[in-house]
């Protein structure tokens, strides 16, 4: 099937990086000195995923989500998550009305019909809201009333969560967590970032990001990252990068309980394809696997109490595994090395 | 806009690559077994050569043995590995990931991108592992050692192996040789004699010195010498039997020419007869001179002449025995003196001696005389005293044979007398006693013994 995509052109590859560069650009007006940051979300958002922003407050993640709706020219809507959030409150409820003389139960939609729904602080929801949110994030609908209603194309679910605040919260479920195409851990910034900030930004004034792309020219450039070709041979070392995960499938991961799915390895696909084009690629590489493994595994994959204790985390296991498991299929024999070329 | 000659020159690179890495795979599958092989040859070289069989290019069974072995183990290496080989899409792979060329061979492979500029390929894969080698090396270091190692009693080393003949055997070849030269016997006789000596001499050193080969020559000397001692005391017989006949036959009554002619022809017969007989010309002559006596015809003068060449046929057959019998002895003249042993006694024969004389043992074994002694060696090994034997030349010492027996006695110091001690100052000069042993300990035991009394 693949086989049957047009290969990516010269000018279809110069016109994809150029508008990476100007949507990579006008979100660096929003958040400064988070250039990896950015990159990873813009390309979470090509490979048409979800993404989880995990950081302490005041770092931006707010602002990032709402300069990227407004380079993108796209609807975008914002919920508070709060403990006494009811899931009709996001995905819509169905409201009794006199529709021509008689009485029946008219759906209003929530603020999740839009194209980027940003999910504030989605930790603090209870369990049975969050899971309002496993449909929309996985088929791009929701069903409320017997009716199904589909989501606006395209949809992104753009979540954030403080890793701080622990009481009255309640931790993402597997399943749901397993939604997200990247988790990425925002870090504060420097001293130089801080002053950037200072000098350029005013509180309670947003920032105004230019207009990157039309809408059109945005579904144009996702169709474009569908046709970047994946090489058998990375296809192989994202299905061994996986497989790895699981105890027993490699010395990293000793002390997993859980590895990461099927899913995740369509996430990686998808991101290094995202990520090659961003590149001007025609075809996704190993080195966009490996930039893209730590975001797409780490929140895929679930430690055991030993592990735990020790101090491990899923990040060191991704690293390991990156160093464990080789690009090509048959490892090289104990009697020859990798030698220096870089 | 798909550069040939970039594809024909990646491609080419690939497959050095995957050749490579292959040629290591199957190395390092096939080195245990290159180990084995070379201990296998290295042995078989060794046995072959050891059995005088030439294992080298003469010999065709055996390159082709070392061949089929070469085969089978590489056959082995490539089976072992043939699921770690490297295929293109592996070396590609690997290839473009350790040049940085982020995918874009296989992407090249597949049509979707252009081949990248030619470019030097550095190498991306070194050697790492000693091990591969040293299975390697240990194993042509066998097989060299197998096929170099010094054979005993190969070329070089024949000093090592005694090929002489026993001197009982070389005395009587020498008799037999003598007497051949003699004429005095019949040629039959010697040669069947000779034959005799041959056939032990032919045997291969190790039958040649064991005991029942030792017996056989000291035999076969014994008999040797036997028949030629007969042969003279025959013709001896003879001669004298025919001094009666130098005087004039008119003299005799028949009475006594009777005895006189049945004396000869005894002697002949005794000439005819026995293992060695004596030559056809003097039988001959001999038997002539018999019919003339019993025809009282036989002149003074013919019996003078033939009982001349009798006598003189009589010493030279004896005369081949020489001074046969002469044995080893010991002279110990000074009591202090080293015990040497040599040539100079005066044994009678073989395997006795006279008086207090000692004999050389009976059969005449060994290659000849080895002069050796007894010496004292200081040693801290064992208390008393200590004998080694020396000698000028060990090479022909037969070992295991009795040189001498003496009396060994502990060595005392009568001085070293005192109060008793307590038990254990075994280390340091004895006490107590009127006389006392001096102890010797090895380092071993003394220190054995200072941390069992610490």
């Amino acid at each position: 099937m693949a086989q049957n995509i047009p290969v990516l052109n010269d000018g279809e590859l110069a016109a994809a990086q150029t508008r990476f560069e100007r949507l990579l650009a006008g979100l660096d007006t929003v958040l400064f000195g988070q250039r990896a940051l950015l990159e990873l979300v813009v390309v979470g958002v090509m490979a048409r995923g979800h993404i989880l922003l995990e950081g302490l407050p005041g770092l931006g993640k707010t602002e990032l989500v709402k300069g990227l709706a407004q380079s993108l020219a796209l609807e975008s809507r914002r919920v508070q998550f709060t403990p006494d959030l009811l899931p009709g409150d996001i995905t819509g409820n169905p409201v009794l009305q006199e529709v021509e003389g008689r009485r029946a139960f008219v759906f209003q939609r929530g603020p999740i019909f839009a194209n980027i729904l940003l999910a504030d602080e989605i930790n603090r929801a209870s369990p049975k809201t969050q899971s309002a949110l496993l449909e929309a994030m996985q088929e791009r609908r929701v069903t409320a009333g017997g009716d199904t209603h589909a989501l606006p194309d395209p949809f992104f679910v753009l979540a954030t969560q403080n890793p701080i605040e622990l009481e009255g919260t309640y931790p993402l479920p597997e399943a749901q967590l397993d939604r997200f195409l990247f988790k990425i851990e925002v870090a504060r910034s420097s001293s130089e970032v801080l002053q950037r900030i200072v000098q350029a930004r005013e509180i309670g004034v947003s920032a105004e990001v230019p207009e990157a792309m039309s809408r059109a020219e945005f579904a144009e450039l996702l169709g474009w990252v569908r046709r970047v070709h994946l090489p058998e041979t990375v296809a192989n070392y994202i299905a061994r990068l996986v497989n790895a995960t699981h105890q027993g499938e490699s010395s990293a991961s000793a002390g997993v309980r859980f590895g990461a799915s099927p899913r995740a390895a369509l996430a990686l696909a998808a991101a290094a394809k995202a990520r090659g084009l961003r590149w001007g690629r025609p075809h996704a590489s190993f080195e966009d696997v490996q930039a893209v493994a730590r975001p797409v595994l780490a929140h895929r994959i679930l430690l055991d109490h030993g592990a735990r204790l020790d101090g491990a985390t899923t990040a060191q296991v991704v690293e390991k595994l990156l160093a464990e498991v080789s690009v090509q299929a048959t490892p090289l024999p104990q009697s020859l090395a990798a030698a220096k070329v870089r | 806009m798909r550069s040939a000659s970039a594809q024909k020159f990646w491609e080419k690179a690939v497959r050095a690559l995957a050749r490579r890495v292959n040629f290591a795979v199957w190395l390092e599958r096939a080195a245990p077994g290159f180990f084995w092989l070379g201990v296998t040859a290295g042995f078989a070289a060794y046995a072959l050569r050891r059995m005088r069989v030439e294992a080298d290019g003469s010999a065709p069974g055996w390159w082709l043995g070392v061949g089929l072995g070469v085969l089978a183990v590489g056959l082995g290496g490539w089976w072992r590995g043939r699921g770690r080989f490297f295929r293109v899409v592996d070396a590609r792979g690997w290839l473009e990931y350790r040049l940085g060329l982020h995918s874009r061979l296989s992407a090249a492979a597949a049509g979707v991108a252009d081949w990248p500029p030619v470019q030097a390929v550095p190498t991306t894969v070194s050697w790492r592992a000693p091990g591969t080698f040293a299975w390697l090396g240990a194993a042509g270091g066998l097989a060299l050692a197998g096929w170099l190692m010094p054979v005993p009693g190969a070329a070089g080393l024949e000093y090592a192996r005694a090929v002489e003949k026993s001197p009982a055997l070389a005395e009587a070849e020498a008799w037999l040789e003598q007497l051949a030269e003699q004429a005095v016997a019949r040629p039959e006789d010697v040669a069947k004699m000779s034959e005799q000596a041959n056939g032990l001499g032919e045997r291969t050193p190790e039958e040649r010195y064991s005991h029942s080969g030792l017996e056989a020559a000291d035999t076969l000397r014994t008999q040797t010498a036997e028949a030629i001692r007969g042969l003279g005391a025959n013709l001896e017989a003879a001669a004298a039997a025919l001094e009666p006949f130098e005087r004039a036959g008119g003299t005799r009554n028949d009475a006594e020419q009777g005895a006189v002619v049945a004396r000869l022809g005894e002697a002949l017969r005794g000439l005819q007869e026995g293992p060695l007989a004596a030559g056809e010309a003097l039988q001959a002559k001999l038997g002539e001179a018999a019919a003339a006596a019993g025809k009282r015809s036989l002149s003074p003068e013919q019996a003078a002449q033939l009982k001349q060449q009798l006598a003189r046929a009589g010493r030279a057959a004896t005369g081949v025995l020489g001074a046969q019998g002469q044995g080893a002895s010991v002279a110990t003249a000074d009591p202090d003196a080293p015990v040497r042993f040599g040539p100079g006694g005066k044994g009678a024969g073989a395997g006795s001696g006279e008086g207090d004389e000692v004999g050389s043992g009976g059969v005449q074994r060994g290659p000849g005389h080895a002069p050796l002694w007894f010496r004292d060696e200081a040693s801290t090994a064992s208390p008393g005293k200590n004998e080694a034997v020396g000698g000028d030349d060990f090479g022909r010492a037969a070992l295991g044979e009795l040189l001498a027996m003496e009396r060994g006695e502990h060595e005392f110091s009568p001085r070293q007398t005192g109060a008793p001690s307590a038990a254990g100052a075994v280390a340091a000069p004895a006490q107590g006693g009127d006389v006392v042993w001096v102890e010797r300990l090895t380092p071993g035991e003394r220190a054995a013994l200072k941390d069992f009394f610490k």
